[in-house]
């Protein structure tokens, strides 16, 4: 009965005020089976999308911050699951398109997932945003920002210019160097787009002084860059695996100084390139009046996104199974990590980070299913973007 | 063919049913499932009963009567057995050349 007078809570409030107290007295004299409990879940699932019993302050309350909110849970769940793929897949081993081609192992499933399509999904729903950011300055003469958005995009290509490969030739095969250009190229265009909107945004919010979403943009940002501190220090005391490391006198390289700073940017923003397309989003999507319409090319970003955490959850899920009955157990050591029972394989993985991508895969489906009940105002004035 | 009760989706066949229950007099919920289990054999579980309660009471099919300690009798209004008879009508026309052509083969 407890069970079901808690399945009873999810159902929505209007709903409850009405119906509540006959079912519990239905259930009451019902016996309760497993059929009864997937009945009920059915039940609360549909009464949620049934437009008769929403609230204008229902979950979320006002309509616009509804919206706000919606898409923060999509970023944090991004977040999350970066944070975590990135940790899982650092302890397990490099992160290299090389080295983990695409087949039947799991792990570069879950690595080319992580390093390859989520920054994809990233690029596009930013670089909507900095489409539009750049149209809107040009329609109205804010030469200012356009100039801006020049430098950033400038910034980016000089950057990531300088490990981009030139010419085909026995090292590297043309399909090698179109991949690499496409990569590159997108790595480019994040951090020029990041930039771009991050400056625009950010003193916009400034100028607002929102300093609460200026304050949560920054922790968000910092957190993956927190998963790259932790593997640093761990390729500092000697466990395997490559790493970009970023040595103090690497921006000195070169005569000429702007080289040299470019390519200190680009081993810097290579690695934060995704994370600062997250502030960035972060900071357009907290201001006074975001877009309809980038709210909507971010929810089908958001839903190929919960498909694709799903996805790496089973992998990661399946992999670490595997491994962990093949290897053996581990337990914990200070100073060596990890002692072997029998074998060497991690049990963090199986239960740090399945969890970690589960409740990330839970915030997402919830907001997926929230983003089918929100009925968005009209759409906004693109000028908005940039009042 | 007219549609079978349209935009009720998985709560079609339970709104028959109530509305078959309601039909022979009010009934609250625990009384609808024991007559529905009697006369169609089928077990309609709380979930399913309330959803189709719900959505039988926002089309005005059936109406919420006084309640009686924490149970709530519903009764059909008019247009609650306007629609069953409709669909009872096409069901039996169903009935009626099903039967016949099985009597063909």
């Amino acid at each position: 009965m407890r069970v079901v007078i808690w399945i009873l809570k999810c159902y929505p409030r209007r709903w409850r005020e009405r119906y509540q107290e006959e079912m519990l007295a239905v259930l009451e004299q019902h016996t309760i089976s497993i059929m009864t409990i997937l009945d009920m879940v059915l039940g609360a699932l549909d009464a949620r999308l049934d437009p008769a019993y929403r609230t204008k302050e229902g979950f979320m309350f006002h309509k616009l911050r509804d919206t706000r909110t919606l898409v923060l849970m999509y970023i944090c769940t991004l977040v999350i699951f970066s944070f975590s793929v990135t940790l899982w897949t650092m302890l397990n081993g490099s992160l290299s398109f090389q080295d983990n081609p695409l087949g039947s192992s799991t792990e570069a499933i879950a690595s080319t997932i992580g390093a390859a399509i989520m920054p994809a999904l990233n690029l596009v729903a930013l670089l909507v945003t900095a489409v539009t950011l750049l149209i809107n300055a040009l329609k109205n003469r804010h030469f200012g920002i356009c100039l801006f958005a020049v430098v950033c995009f400038s910034l980016g290509i000089a950057g990531v210019s300088q490990v981009l490969p030139l010419s085909p030739g026995p090292d590297y095969p043309l399909l090698n160097l179109i991949f690499a250009w496409l990569f590159i190229g997108g790595i480019a265009l994040c951090v020029g787009a990041g930039l771009f909107v991050i400056g625009v945004k950010g003193l916009q919010a400034i100028r607002d002084r929102q300093w609460q979403s200026i304050g949560f943009a920054l922790v968000i940002g910092l957190l993956f860059p927190a998963g790259l501190i932790i593997y640093d220090l761990w390729g500092l005391a000697g466990s395997s695996g490559g790493t970009l490391r970023l040595s103090p006198g690497s921006f000195m390289v070169g005569n000429v100084i702007f080289g040299s700073l470019a390519v200190f940017i680009a081993f810097l923003l290579f690695e934060m390139a995704p994370y600062f397309v997250l502030g960035a989003l972060l900071l357009v999507l907290t201001s006074r009046t975001p877009s309809v319409r980038n709210w909507r090319v971010i929810r089908g970003s958001g839903i190929l996104f919960t498909i694709v955490m799903a996805i790496n959850l089973v992998t990661i899920v399946v992999w670490d199974i595997n491994r962990w009955l093949s290897g053996g157990v581990w337990i914990f050591n200070p100073k060596q990590g990890v002692w072997p029972l029998f074998g060497g394989q991690w049990i963090g993985p199986l239960i740090t980070n399945a969890l970690i991508l589960a409740i990330a895969l839970g915030f997402a489906l919830l907001a997926l299913i929230r983003s089918f009940l929100i009925q968005p105002e009209d759409e906004q004035p693109l000028e908005r973007l940039t009042a | 063919m007219p549609k079978h009760l349209p935009d009720l989706g998985r709560f079609s066949d339970p709104v028959m049913l109530i509305l078959s229950s309601l039909a022979g007099g009010p009934k609250h919920g625990y009384a609808m499932m024991e007559d529905i289990l009697q006369f169609s054999g089928t077990q309609l579980e709380p979930g399913t009963l309330y959803g189709a309660i719900g959505r039988l009471e926002q089309r005005g099919w059936i109406e919420a009567l006084e309640a009686e300690d924490r149970r709530r009798p519903y009764r059909i209004t008019a247009a609650g057995v306007a629609a069953l008879q409709k669909q009872l009508e096409t069901m039996s026309r169903i009935v009626s050349v099903g039967q016949q052509r099985i009597q063909i083969i």
